[in-house]
């Protein structure tokens, strides 16, 4: 994968990554939904998957650059990505969900089809 | 303690929480301003290539021609030959030198063959051969550009040291290390700092000015540590020199006996046992075989003596820099008989861990990592950085606006004036400043003795300009004219390219000169930002006139 | 000796520039002889590490309320580690 390619994809995966940890705040996610309550494992789910897209961006990171600065990569991609979410929750905050949902389905996609095309068969 | 005028200053008083706040805001206010044009032009310096490529467009003809001209069709000599020539030359004119260093040839092996000593102040001297021959060329003075320029240099030199050599340095340092403590303050006193992770709230005055601040403080957090830190151990024994001085004498000597040890460990004095200098080819060869390098440099320390030390250092190849760590070069040094001393792979640690600690620490300031990808999250952290200044000086006043916290006693109205005077010139008046030197660089007339220098003056000339208009305009005035003219100054960028040269945008991104379009398409984007903002004050300003809020007191006379 | 506010500031500051420089120094000075590396190695190490000496030492001094303990507690600890600097030294450690 070229560097503007897993450039993009680390910032797609971190993206969606910070959006889960947001929604998973109660603050925001009444923001998002306008419901107040959410169930602990709905909290639990997001904050799962958002842990899971963070891993694999770093993954995408350190494979790309290598150990030391893939991880110097990762925390700009998780700083861009959670200023994007902070940016996009305060002015529409359905739509930072919905790109979100969008980013880190399409993101690990992508993920999951480099590594099966670069596995020989 | 007697009553006084002034109140108590409120330093170390109260629990951990309210200390750090205290410390926080003076820390924090009285260098937001340096740091802030230390933050914004060390974010353009991460670009400093393209900014100087934009900024000498007389210049893109020959770098094209230069490109083109690769591969050399005249014959090119060898290494062996250069060396061959380089080594004879020195021990002609400059045997008694203790330094000899041999830069025979570009990566590829072609290129100028340059020899360096040092002369009686221990400074660099240089002598430029033929190639071919060996015969020493004169070096002639650099042509003066038409348009004479520092292009993006000086974004870098300003970041550095203000343009103020070794007292602007350590200016700079001194604010850095500030900024270490308003950091650290600023997250202890920060109560929610997980609570309030990505809250912003816009539209609520004082409150969302300190969310601001906030957010984009700790989401870029690891990165303001870092640059602020590797700021200033960039060059660490010169703001620290107890070290040094106490382990290596504290003569004038010391520094360089140190970096001598740090930089060729095991490296003997002079024995006084002459011997001649060795071939010099068979060691390049050997080099280039251990550290999988071509060669950049051949230093020989001690040369005709027995002790004599010959160290063959490598050319970074820009695609492998990417993924390294350390952008330091492979490195093989020699005794006169062959013997490997010393072996330092390209990037590599063998130095010691210090060294390579400190190797990575400075790469990492530099960008000298990630390529350029890398270069535009660095861009975006230092802009977060340059914000999360800005809106801490903005919101100390926002606060004490709605009502004075009088920390001055009775000068406390003429403190916050002139507070709010800095705000405007170093935030506003400092981009204005900016951009404007981009347009000097259009508009000077070429051909004129020291334009670069004027290029200079026009930077610090219209940031002064912002100061005087910031003191004698009405604040929030003061910031919506300013706020317009850096969105004109900004936005019209293109324009003025291509009204005073015979490039413009369509052109520069139909040929692929992303470099120049991507300082132009940045430019814009500023200009859209700052138009943005001084919408926002116009808004506020109407509303404010149909539903009077707050008396508004200014020592002016004018109602916003 | 009764100060004025400002001037207990003004002391407060010049003791965490300056007594905390000092303090920096001298941990720097007597680090080296006390790490297992390579001379130069162990200058440059400590020499890293004393900016983060300066930093919590200022921090602490605007934690202190009491003026005295605040130089105190720069001052001491830099006399000590001095001395035992200096002692290193002509053991030629």
């Amino acid at each position: 994968m070229s560097l503007l390619a897993s450039s993009m994809l680390a910032l797609t995966l971190t993206y969606a990554g910070m959006a889960g940890l947001c929604m998973a705040m109660d603050r925001h996610y009444v923001q998002a939904t306008g419901r107040q309550e959410m169930t602990p494992f709905y909290r639990l789910a997001l904050r799962l998957s958002a842990c899971v897209l963070l891993l694999v961006s770093l993954q995408v990171c350190t494979h790309g650059l290598g150990s030391g600065v893939g991880w110097v990569a990762w925390l700009g991609y998780v700083t861009a990505g959670a200023l994007l979410v902070a940016g996009l929750w305060a002015w529409r905050p359905r739509l930072a969900v919905a790109t979100a949902a969008v980013s880190g389905i399409a993101g690990l996609l992508a993920f999951v089809l480099t590594c099966s095309l670069s596995t020989p068969a | 303690m007697r009553a006084t005028h002034t109140p108590d200053t409120g330093a170390a008083t109260g629990g951990l929480r309210q200390a750090m706040a205290w410390l926080h805001t003076w820390c924090g206010l009285w260098f937001s301003w340096l740091l802030f044009a230390v933050f914004l032009t060390g974010s353009l310096a991460v670009f400093e290539g393209p900014i100087t490529h934009w900024m000498t467009p007389e210049h893109h003809a020959e770098e094209e021609a230069a490109r083109a001209s690769l591969p050399a069709t005249a014959p090119v000599a060898s290494r062996a030959q250069r060396l061959a020539y380089a080594s004879n030359y020195m021990a002609q004119h400059h045997r008694s030198k203790d330094m000899w260093e041999i830069w025979p040839a570009d990566a590829e092996g072609g290129g100028e063959l340059k020899v360096y000593w040092f002369d009686e102040q221990h400074l660099y001297a240089q002598a430029k051969l033929d190639a071919n021959t060996g015969a020493p060329q004169p070096l002639l003075p650099p042509k003066v550009p038409a348009r004479g320029t520092l292009g993006g240099q000086h974004f870098v030199d300003f970041h550095y040291n203000l343009h103020g050599g070794t007292l602007g340095l350590w200016i700079v340092a001194i604010a850095a290390m500030v900024m270490l403590v308003a950091l650290v303050s600023g997250v202890i006193t920060h109560k929610r700092i997980f609570k309030d992770f990505f809250t912003f709230r816009p539209k609520k005055g004082q409150r969302s000015w300190l969310d601001a601040h906030n957010v984009v403080a700790v989401l870029s957090l690891p990165f303001q540590f870092m640059i602020a830190y590797t700021g200033i151990v960039f060059t660490a024994t010169t703001y620290l020199p107890a070290g040094v001085l106490a382990h290596y004498g504290n003569d004038a000597g010391a520094h360089l006996r140190y970096t001598t040890e740090l930089t060729a460990p095991g490296l003997q004095p002079r024995s006084g046992i002459p011997l001649p200098v060795p071939a010099l080819e068979p060691f390049a060869a050997h080099a280039v075989a251990l550290m999988g390098q071509p060669v950049r440099a051949m230093v020989l320390d001690h040369p005709g003596d027995a002790n004599m030390r010959i160290s063959v250092y490598g050319w970074n190849d820009q695609k492998d820099l990417v993924r390294r760590m350390s952008d330091s070069t492979g490195m093989v040094a020699f005794a006169p008989n062959g013997e490997v001393l010393h072996v330092r792979l390209p990037g590599g640690s063998a130095d010691g861990v210090a060294s390579f600690t400190s190797q990575v620490l400075s790469n990492l300031h530099m960008t000298g990592l990630g390529g350029l990808p890398m270069k535009w999250l660095f861009f975006l952290c230092g802009l977060a950085g340059t914000a999360m200044m800005g809106t801490g000086a903005v919101l100390f006043m926002v606060k004490r606006r709605n009502k004075s916290l009088n920390e001055f006693g009775p000068r406390t109205a003429s403190v916050y004036r002139g507070i709010e005077a800095l705000n405007i010139a170093a935030i506003a008046g400092l981009a204005i400043a900016c951009i404007a030197y981009l347009w000097a660089n259009r508009l000077l007339p070429l051909a004129t003795e020291e334009r670069a220098v004027m290029e200079l003056q026009v930077f610090f000339g219209v940031w002064l300009i912002t100061l005087v208009h910031a003191c004698a305009r009405a604040p929030q005035s003061a910031w919506r004219e300013q706020l317009w003219a850096l969105a004109a100054l900004c936005l019209l960028l293109p324009l003025l390219n291509g009204l005073t040269t015979d490039d413009h945008l369509i052109a520069e991104v139909s040929r692929g000169d992303w470099e120049s379009a991507g300082v132009e398409l940045t430019s814009m984007v500023f200009g859209l930002l700052a138009g943005w903002g001084a919408m926002l004050l116009r808004a506020r300003r109407l509303a404010q006139r149909r539903g009077s809020t707050y008396p508004h007191r200014d020592l002016t006379g004018d109602t916003p | 000796m009764t100060l004025g506010p400002g001037q207990r500031l003004a002391v407060r500051v010049l003791l965490a520039v300056f007594a905390g420089y000092a303090l920096a120094s001298a941990f720097a000075m007597v680090l080296p002889s006390l790490l297992p590396m390579p001379r130069a190695q162990a200058v440059l190490t400590a020499t890293l590490l004393g900016f983060v000496v300066h930093l919590v030492a200022t921090l602490w001094v605007f934690t202190q309320p009491d003026l005295r303990q605040v130089a105190a507690g720069l001052l001491v600890p830099t006399g000590l580690l001095t001395f035992l600097g200096l002692a290193l030294q002509r053991t030629g450690a």
